[in-house]
């Protein structure tokens, strides 16, 4: 059977559009973490993912007695997930087809968020950022991350974690220029129910630069340096954390 | 009062942590804000902190020397200041959240140096 020209131009349109679509289509699926891409800050605020967790009574003794020098971040420890999230420094996020980088401004800290795996690894190392999995509810990315090790706190305040903690996060543009991360907290351990914290991050301009940070360069705060006179926190007073600071 | 001039107040101020903090400031006092009144000393522009060393005068003449953390020099810097915000031989009024052991120093809050202000962190 012949066909009239106009018709094999026809089909060929058609295949030709056929592809355009397909690979449009591949292309919002390779490029949907890039969706976050720019740099952030988080809203100012408190420091605190709660300002009354759900704390066991051990834990609530434990925060009691708290004392600054007890303070991962005084001696640099890798800030870990959660608390990379919740410090005052900005951050970029770069979306890949399969990970999501964020990198703080914080002593250059990367988080990286593997996005091309549907089960978390039995066999994976307790890390500071945890074994995460990816997927999407709508326009909301949830992260699910277990097997944290534990080695640093929540949060600045020093709200606990435990190497049993569930963490969640649902991510979601509320607008082009807001990142709205709400967290889930499941820990058995410290927590006697799961508890969620909602943090909020701007968008920051165009040339918009990160800078350099070392947390070791002069860490005043480190009380294990034994050539750091000025140390301030190599107080041995307990001093429980101030808890009346406004929102 | 070995420093010649020191005001306590009851903070009231909602403003969040004082000094953007990658480890715990519960070593200061954020409900109470002291200013003293001395000489700049030494001006750390480092990370993770910056340091203000103040010296201050105290009414018998000892000489006091306060050690006052900042903010980050890359978030200050955002906020205008720069390496040569201060310098040694500076004249410095310092509002400060106190260490609450007592000891001579404290996170920042507000300074005027040579009589102009360097704002909030």
């Amino acid at each position: 059977m012949k066909q009239s020209f106009l018709t094999r131009a026809g089909w060929f349109a058609t295949l030709v559009c056929s592809a355009a679509l397909v690979s449009a289509a591949q292309a919002a699926e390779t490029n949907r973490f890039a969706h976050f891409d720019g740099i952030w800050s988080k809203t100012r605020g408190s420091l605190r993912y709660s300002q009354n967790p759900p704390f066991t009574p051990a834990a609530q003794a434990a925060f009691d007695g708290l004392r600054p020098q007890d303070d991962p971040g005084s001696r640099c420890v890798e800030s870990g997930t959660p608390r990379i999230m919740i410090t005052p420094y900005p951050m970029e996020i770069i979306g890949r087809d399969n990970y999501i980088l964020l990198v703080s401004e914080f002593n250059h800290v990367v988080r990286r968020i593997w996005t091309d795996t549907r089960e978390h690894d039995p066999d994976a190392d307790p890390s500071f950022y945890g074994d995460t999995v990816v997927h999407w509810e709508g326009d909301v990315m949830v992260v699910d991350s277990v097997n944290f090790n534990a080695l640093n706190y929540l949060d600045p305040a020093g709200d606990p974690m435990s190497t049993r903690m569930r963490l969640v996060e649902r991510w979601q543009l509320t607008d082009s220029d807001t990142l709205q991360i709400e967290f889930t907290f499941d820990d058995p351990e410290h927590y006697t129910r799961p508890w969620t914290s909602v943090q909020t991050y701007k968008r920051q301009p165009k040339g918009f630069k990160l800078g350099e940070f070392s947390c070791t360069e002069n860490n005043r705060n480190n009380p294990d340096d034994p050539n750091n006179p000025k140390s301030l926190t190599s107080t041995d007073t307990p001093q429980p954390y101030e808890r009346k600071r406004p929102q | 009062m070995n420093f010649s001039k020191v005001l306590m107040l009851g903070a009231t101020l909602a403003i969040a942590a004082a000094a953007e903090a990658h480890h715990s400031f519960a070593m200061f006092d954020n409900e109470k804000e002291q200013t003293i009144e001395g000489e700049v000393k030494e001006f750390q522009w480092t990370n993770p902190h910056i340091w203000i060393q103040i010296n201050v005068a105290g009414a018998d003449g000892k000489v006091v020397e306060y050690s006052i953390e900042g903010s980050s020099p890359n978030g200050l810097r955002r906020q205008g200041w720069t390496r040569n915000t201060m310098k040694p031989g500076d004249k410095i009024v310092m509002t400060m959240h106190p260490l609450k052991d007592g000891s001579p120093g404290g996170s920042f809050v507000r300074a005027v140096v040579n009589g102009e202000p360097i704002g909030r962190n």
